[in-house]
């Protein structure tokens, strides 16, 4: 994996600055049923290739982001601001 | 051929000193004779300082047996080699890793071997042209055919071309003259099964009898076959391979290793076979791990169920039973996961000996370093939590770890170290002999284990798995069991499953070798880090999991970096010390860091996973515990708590009370 994440606000930041939460799932509404909720909290795809994740720019910008990460062979292929993502219907 | 089965095609070689070998490649794609049957292999070729194996392949060639009816004549046998060719020499030079083949021809006379075997009254051979095999698209190959049951001929491709050297019977000993020449393995090999045949076969009954073998050298392992290409008699009836059979089932001991070393270490057998897959199995284990692999030994010996099959994408060992750090413990605070470890570690206990396998179990302890009271509490609630379920725990305090590790930073301006939690009967195991082992056992007992066969697909029917597509075709299972490990999100997904796994990356590394100085495992309170040095003087050490999700086993700089500062807090001393490897295993970390061997929403699927970085430890008790599973459909006790729905019915069994969060277990 790269050693450098690019941060939407920050430019190429090395990785020891980051704290990475996980999956970027969307959180089930408030009428989910128990089902939704015991998918969200503990099932993952946990997919080989690529993978949405959380990051935390927690040593810059303490943005949350969400990065587009290939699991298999590490590399990022985009990351953005968790606000955009919403936007975007990337993340919820 | 009836009864010859353990003769056939065994894989490669696990001798306890050898380690791995390779495969060896089909040498010639000529047609098998009607009455072909392959003789098995023999041992182990140690050329060079290098592990070498034989195998059996199938591997017949046409022309000798054209040569069997024939005059034999005489011949020299030499790799790199020399032949008296109707007044010429053949010299075919082939350096190692060189990419061609020189062929030069000498005047026999010139040259000192042709000489020697003017002196010795051999006549001059004539070369027989044969079929051009596949073998010459290999830069060196050899094939050998003992003709008349008594010698082999050489048989060498240069550039294609074949030519096949008949030899006398008479003068085996020519064949041995040249087996202490630089040659190695395939002539003393040849010197060998020469005298194993004069010893069975009568000249008569030699005469109906020839073989073909083929040597194969791929840089620097040399691979041997040999198949039985004319003659008809019953393979096990023979007393040389049937002593060879016993030589193979043996026992290993101190006897075994002191005979087989009388025979120049060439009677060592492969230590499992490597089979294609039957149609159908019983019980088919996904995962040529210690997991599954112990799984189908216990499976065997103690279940009775011995139609299983291991299928294993890549070799043995190549995953986490490879890659962990080798830790044995039992010091677990919770009532679900205690009686499981310290099952598991009863088990390691008698391991070798169940076994016959020296997996080096050394129960040298395991030190947990407390840094402030708080931890000292936590420490000391898990101390007495592990000694009401029995298991040997002391708390140290800050002295008594200053007498035994007197090299650690107890002054430490952050993390001043105020004792510990010591688990004595803990320790260290070498991780691929444990994978050997249960291997070998397993295979001893009739369990296929089927290497470089990746399971691609899971078929269903009516709820239940019907078997497995894998790259080697379909195979029926009448019940499939998932030790996937950190694969075990996408093998699940092959039938419908969505699992509380995250894979993750996780890193190990090891130092130069330095002088002893750590006896047990010490594991950092403060920080991540925990070191034990190995037997060869390596510390062997590790951290925390990279903390994202991954299927690349390999970690990144930032860990490293991070493992380094960790170590250099508890250990100052080692500030100056090289690491010389490290690599990553990907772990199957689950949701409450605690593992699952459970059945699944689908009848006849069983699933073991969720291991974390714990797995190692729990091999043989997982092995066991899962056996007890598929064999009698209800959970070990000492496994009642892994359960799969423990997420949904909020019964979770959390050691470090981390939450739903896979990266933090």
């Amino acid at each position: 994996m790269a050693s450098l994440v690019p941060c939407p606000h920050c430019g190429m930041r090395p990785k020891e600055e980051f704290t990475i939460k996980g999956a970027a799932i969307a959180r089930p509404g408030s009428h989910a049923d128990a089902n939704e909720w015991m998918d969200y909290v503990y099932l993952r795809n946990n997919p080989l290739g690529t993978y949405d994740e959380y990051w935390h720019h927690t040593s810059g910008c303490r943005r949350w982001l969400v990065v587009t990460r290939d699991t298999g062979t590490h590399e990022i292929s985009a990351s953005c601001d968790v606000t955009v993502a919403v936007k975007t219907g990337v993340a919820a | 051929m009836p009864g010859s089965k353990a003769l056939h095609g065994r894989g490669p070689l696990r001798s306890p000193w050898l380690g791995n070998c390779r495969v060896q490649v089909p040498v010639t794609d000529a047609p098998r004779k009607r009455r072909t049957q392959s003789l098995g292999h023999y041992g182990v070729h140690h050329v060079q300082g290098r592990n070498t194996t034989t195998a059996s392949n199938a591997v017949t060639v046409k022309y000798i047996a054209r040569l069997a009816g024939q005059e034999m004549r005489k011949s020299l046998l030499q790799r790199r080699s020399v032949f008296p060719v109707d007044g010429e020499i053949t010299v075919i030079q082939k350096p190692g890793g060189g990419k061609q083949v020189r062929t030069a021809r000498y005047p026999a006379e010139t040259h000192p071997l042709a000489r020697e075997a003017a002196q010795n009254a051999v006549d001059p051979v004539r070369l027989q042209p044969v079929r051009r095999s596949a073998a010459s698209t290999y830069k060196q190959s050899v094939a050998l055919a003992s003709c008349g049951g008594y010698c082999f001929t050489g048989d060498f491709y240069p550039g294609g071309a074949s030519y096949a050297l008949p030899v006398t019977r008479q003068r085996p000993h020519i064949v041995q003259r040249f087996s202490g020449e630089k040659v190695g393995g395939p002539e003393r090999f040849g010197c060998r099964r020469v005298r194993h045949q004069r010893k069975i076969f009568d000249k008569k009954k030699a005469e109906r009898l020839s073989y073909s073998g083929c040597f194969e050298r791929h840089g620097s392992n040399l691979y041997v076959s040999v198949s039985l290409v004319q003659g008809e008699f019953d393979i096990p009836r023979y007393p040389f391979y049937t002593h060879a059979t016993k030589l193979a089932d043996m026992r290993y001991s101190a006897l075994s290793i002191f005979l087989n070393g009388l025979r120049g270490n060439q009677s060592w057998k492969p230590a499992w076979r490597e089979p294609q897959p039957k149609s159908h199995y019983d019980v088919i284990i996904v995962g040529g791990g210690g997991h599954g692999l112990a799984t189908a030994y216990y499976l065997a010996k103690e279940f009775g169920v011995t139609n299983v099959a291991v299928i294993e994408k890549s070799y043995i060992g190549s995953g986490n039973v490879g890659r962990n750090t080798t830790i044995i413990r039992s010091n677990y605070l919770l009532p679900g996961n205690n009686p499981f470890y310290e099952y598991s570690m009863k088990l390691w206990e008698s391991l070798e000996q169940e076994l016959n396998f020296n997996a080096m179990v050394s129960q040298r302890g395991v030190l947990n370093l407390f840094h402030s009271d708080a931890q000292r509490d936590a420490y000391t609630r898990r101390g007495n939590a592990m000694l009401l379920h029995g298991v040997d725990a002391e708390l140290l305090d800050r002295t008594a770890v200053r007498k035994m590790l007197p090299f650690l930073d107890f002054d430490n301006a952050r993390f001043p170290i105020q004792g510990g939690l010591l688990q004595r009967r803990g320790g260290t195991v070498r991780h691929d002999a444990v994978a050997w082992g249960y291997a070998r056992g397993a295979d001893q007992r009739g369990v296929d284990i089927i290497q470089n066969c990746e399971v691609i697909g899971i078929r269903r029917d009516n709820g239940r798995v019907t078997g497995v597509e894998t790259t080697k075709g379909f195979i029926r299972c009448a019940k499939l069991g998932l030790a996937a490990a950190g694969n075990s999100s996408r093998v699940a997904s092959m039938a419908g499953l969505k699992l509380p796994i995250e894979s993750h990356v996780l890193q190990a590394f090891v130092s130069e070798g330095l002088k002893p100085f750590i006896d047990g495992v010490i594991t950092f309170g403060a920080g991540h880090f925990y070191v034990s040095q190995s037997d060869k003087g390596g510390l062997v050490f590790g951290g925390d999991i990279d903390g994202y999700n991954s299927y690349a086993q390999r970690g990144n700089l930032a860990t490293v970096e991070h493992v380094a500062e960790a170590g250099k807090a508890m250990i100052p001393g080692i500030s100056r010390v090289r690491v010389l490897r490290s690599w990553g295993g990907i772990m199957d970390m689950s949701m409450d860091g605690s593992p699952i061997i459970d059945r699944t929403s689908l009848d006849n699927l069983y699933l073991n996973a969720g291991w974390c970085y714990g797995g190692f430890k729990a091999t043989p008790a997982s092995g066991f515990c899962f056996a007890h599973l598929l064999a009698r459909g209800v959970a070990h006790e000492t496994a009642r708590a892994f359960r799969f729905d423990r997420f949904e019915r909020g019964h979770l069994l959390d050691e470090k009370g981390q939450g739903a969060q896979a990266n933090l277990h």
